[in-house]
Order: C-alpha cells, then structure tokens, then sequence
C-alpha cells in the first residue's frame, strides 16, 4: 500500500519555480530519503504533503487523500518535524507539548514523558530559553507524541549532537518497526544513507533519481582508475554504464554502473600496469546526478 | 477550543492594558468635566475661539457641551474612538499573521484541524476580549458618569452611546483580518494599524460629508442618537455589512493562502 503518492506535481511562486513534474510513491513502513541541495524543491513537495501549499498541478495523496482538500483528516496520523523549529514565546516546554497533544483525540502524557526520557530534555524550562538543539528536541517530542503512521521529517538532525542523532534515529527505526512510514528529507547524505530504504535525489525541482537503498549499496556503483602499460585509444571504456570518463595520459578514471563482467573483459584484453576500484559513497552518487545536469 | 483558550491567554494581557489605558483616559475627561462645568461660558467661549477646523477635528461641539452626555460624546468620544480602533485593528492585523511572523505556522497549520476551525477560534477569542473590554470599560464609564454630582443622563442614550466603540473595534478588527489575509507577510503591525487608522480618521475629519460611507467613525452620529436616542438605520445596516463581507473575505482568502515557509 502507498502511504505517499505523488503524481506529475508542480508549484511555481507566482513565477519562481518550486518543483517540476514530480513523481513518486512513498509504500507503507519504508524509511524513504529525500535528498537535495538547498533550494532544490524539498521543502516545497514536504508542504504540499502537509497541506500547508496548494499545488499548482498534479496531485498529492497521503493514505489515499488528496492533501490540499483533505489535510485535517490526514494530519491526524502524521507528524512533521520542520527544518526550523519555533514555538510560541513564553510556553513551558510542557505546556507546548500538552497544547500540540491537545490536536490529538487520544491521551499522550505517557508518551511525552517516554520521548522526552530518550530524548533528555527538561520539560519544565521556558521553551525562549532552550538552545537550537534542545529546541530540536522539542520538534521531535513534538511529532511523534500522538504515535503518528507517517513521519515527516525536513532535514531534522540540525542542532543535534551525534548522541542525540543516534538516539534519533534508534528512535525513528523503533517507529518504523512498529509501523510507522518516515519520509526523511535532508542534504546530508550519510545520514540518509544510514537509516533509509529508498531515496529519492531532487534537483532544481524536478526528480533526478528514484532508487532502491539497497541497489545504491549493492556496490553496483564503482569507481574505476586503471593505469594501462601502453596508451590506448581515448574511446576505449566508452561503454554502456560508464560515466564520467577522465583520461590523463596512461591513466583512465571513470565510474561504472552495470555488469562488472562487460568492464572487466575489457579491462583483460589490455595491459594494465595498476588498477583502483573503489565503491561510491552516496555523496559521490549525489554529486554524480547533480553534475550529469540532467 | 484549545486554540481558543490559548489564544485568550496570549492576548489577555494586551487586552488589559488597553482597557486601563482607555478607562484612565475617560476618567480624566471625566474629571475635567466636573471642573469645566462650574465656569461652562467661560469654557465656551475658549472654545469659540479656537480655530473652526481644529474644532471638527476633535469632534468638539460647543453646543452640546453642557450635559454630561453631550460632553462625553462630543468631548471624549473622539479620543477613545480612535484609540480603541487602534486597538482593535492591531488584534485584528495580529491574531492571524502572527502565526506566520513568528514563524509558528508550521507548528499549529499542520494539526488535524480545518484552516477555518482556526480562524473560527482565533476571531472567536478576539471577540470575547474585545466584548470583555467594552463591558469593563462600559460599567467604569457608567459609575463615573454617576460620580459627578448633579447630572442625570438618559440611561437608553447612554448605552447608545456608549456602544458605539465596540461597533467601530468590530469594523476595524476585521479589517485588520482582511488586511492580515491579502499581504502574504506582515512585519509592522504596529504601523500599519495606526496608519490605517489615523488616515480614516483624518478623512473624517476633513472631507466632505457626501463621502460619510467612507468614514466609520462617522457612522454613529452622536447629534443624531442624542436627538433621537436610536442609531441611524442605513448606517448600522451598513456596518454589519462591512463586517460581514470583511469576516467572509478573509475565510475565503485564508483557505486557499499558501503558508509560507520560514
């Protein structure tokens, strides 16, 4: 079942582009990663999602509804986490928790008091006097208090130590055992790489890459860098599933995706002096789709 | 109703403080009265004295001035008209934008709650503030007007009077709404409340009566209620309009605005 379906969606700001044409599903209890730089449209599909923007075409549905006509009835099983958090002045943190569970037809006072355990956070200081992390903290209490099944998450570890983001994420990978879909955007791409199933790559508002995590990390991905005793013709990797081909004098560099069969014959009819092959990280991925310009 | 109540406890204090401010600035006039009324044609004369324009500025009819009522409505009035627009037009600008200047939006716009549910309890919690105002700051007016000794007014003439501020907060409230809901983001408050409000009360003040629909403060003719004791019918048909009109713009408005981001 798709949690999250997004079909041919477009938002321009009056004349600025958000996103172009995008397209995707999000199934039930993936962890699914939403990578792109600042400014590439992430922000822009997760508001749509929550209703808080109207598409200007094409349609988003979350557990089958479409989210600008129907966004009270899915926000009651969907909890965000925003990039930034900001609450209302002067609130204790309990207070601000009590008042979000309040949205919620269901009794949560445990649950705040779980969260903010795992999550070490003081629910009786002022929320003005908290610092960017401890506020982040608040943000997460806050979205997962009323046991949501979609998660929706805009680059959430910013503020938070590597502690924290460990305790997040064992946090998050609990949700999702117990059910809970997470739909995780962020430009850090380790930290995506880490705890999602799939991931999408958006660049300058349109989706460049939709792929399986574990086809990613299926080393499919190689670096190549042979050194050649003589000088072979520039041409001469120029195969299917090979990709930005740089050639310095006897050195050929070049990342491969495919059967590594087809590089490897080639690479036997030939003399080779040295040979590097490396896996990509998913950075180097991203880096890859984003230069392709594609 | 959680809204509500929140929304009520984080104005309550603004509130507050206009209300003793209001009240304080009736009683002084109040207590100025007491005084001018011992040497009312020496104070009448002073008066004639003054500039014609500077008069209808002020709202100042030196006619009236003798009864209690007449005073209040030609003396006071004026001052605490457009301080509780002020007022009211700053709780309407606010109450919704605030959401989106403090950048809080992104918290209560994606709750399991229909936009016109929060604007709903938001104009909701504005009304009772301001219904609790008029009526604080009625009574004090009523138990000062009691207080200066030998005058008596007509009670029904008073409360006309009287309720003439909550009507006029109510069309400023909700154009501050209506102006909260066409500009995509508001810094100012402050400024563009009192802007808007003070340039009505200058075209008040100074153009010609043919363009009194374009003047609130004009709406409630205090000549006409304390020669009538009733409102002007077309003007408080069109006063309910207004608001009307302004409250369902700004649902309108409101459902399909794009909230934007931080």
């Amino acid at each position: 079942m798709n949690v999250i379906e997004i079909k041919n969606l477009t938002k321009y700001y009056n004349k600025s582009r958000g996103i172009i044409d995008v397209s995707f599903d999000v199934k039930e209890g993936e962890i699914f990663g939403f990578i792109g730089p600042n400014g590439s449209g992430k922000s822009t599909t997760i508001r749509t999602l929550l209703g808080l923007i109207h598409p200007t075409n094409g349609e988003a549905k979350i557990f089958g509804m479409d989210c600008a006509s129907n966004s009270p009835k899915i926000m009651k099983e969907v909890g965000y986490l925003p990039s930034e958090v900001f609450y209302y002045d002067g609130m204790k943190v309990i207070d601000l928790l009590n008042y979000s569970a309040s949205f919620y037809k269901k009794d949560c006072s445990k649950r705040i008091e779980e969260l903010s355990k795992i999550m070490d956070l003081d629910l009786n200081r002022k929320i003005d006097e908290l610092s960017y992390g401890n506020k982040k903290k608040v943000g997460i209490v806050q979205a997962l208090l009323h046991e949501p099944k979609l998660i929706i998450l805009d680059e959430p570890t910013g503020g938070l130590d590597p502690l924290m983001q460990q305790k997040f994420f064992d946090l998050l990978k609990e949700e999702n055992k117990k059910g809970a879909t997470i739909f995780f955007s962020s430009h850090v791409l380790s930290e995506v790489q880490r705890i999602c199933d799939k991931v999408a790559i958006i660049k300058e508002g349109k989706i460049v890459k939709l792929e399986k995590m574990s086809e990613i990390n299926d080393s499919n991905y190689k670096r190549f860098k042979i050194e050649t005793k003589d000088k072979v013709e520039d041409s001469y990797f120029q195969i299917d599933g090979v990709n930005e081909l740089k050639i310095e004098e006897n050195t050929h560099s070049f990342m491969f995706k495919g059967d590594v069969n087809d590089i490897l014959k080639k690479i036997a009819t030939i003399q080779v002096n040295n040979i590097w092959i490396d896996e990509l990280d998913l950075e180097e991925i991203f880096l890859h789709y984003y230069n392709k310009g594609e | 109703m959680n809204i509500y109540l929140h929304e009520l406890k984080s104005n309550m204090k603004f509130a507050f403080i206009w209300i003793i401010v209001l009240i304080m600035l009736a009683a002084i006039m109040v207590l100025m009265y007491t005084s001018i009324s011992q040497d009312i044609d020496v104070f009448k004369s002073m008066l004639n004295n003054f500039p014609e324009n500077l008069r209808i500025v002020f709202g100042i009819s030196i006619e009236r001035i003798g009864s209690i009522l007449g005073y209040y409505s030609s003396f006071v009035l004026t001052i605490i008209l457009v301080s509780c627009s002020v007022e009211a037009m700053i709780l309407g600008v606010s109450i919704l934008s605030k959401e989106t200047r403090e950048k809080t939006a992104d918290f209560l716009y994606t709750k399991p709650i229909s936009r016109n549910k929060i604007i709903t309890s938001k104009l909701l919690a504005s009304f009772t503030l301001l219904c609790i105002s008029n009526i604080i700051y009625t009574l004090s007016l009523f138990f000062a007007l009691s207080s200066v000794s030998g005058v008596s007014f007509n009670l029904n003439t008073f409360f006309l009077i009287a309720f003439i501020p909550f009507i006029v907060q109510l069309i400023f409230f909700t154009l501050g709404i209506f102006v909260s809901a066409i500009f995509s983001k508001i810094k100012a408050v402050l400024p563009i409340s009192m802007g808007i409000v003070f340039a009505f009360y200058l075209l008040s003040s100074f153009a010609d009566e043919k363009l009194r629909v374009l003047m609130p403060f004009k709406y409630f003719d205090t000549n006409y209620i304390l020669n009538n004791s009733k409102y002007e019918l077309s003007y408080t048909i069109l006063t309910f309009a207004i608001i009307a009109i302004l409250t369902i713009l700004t649902y309108a408005i409101y459902n399909k605005k794009d909230i934007q981001s931080v």
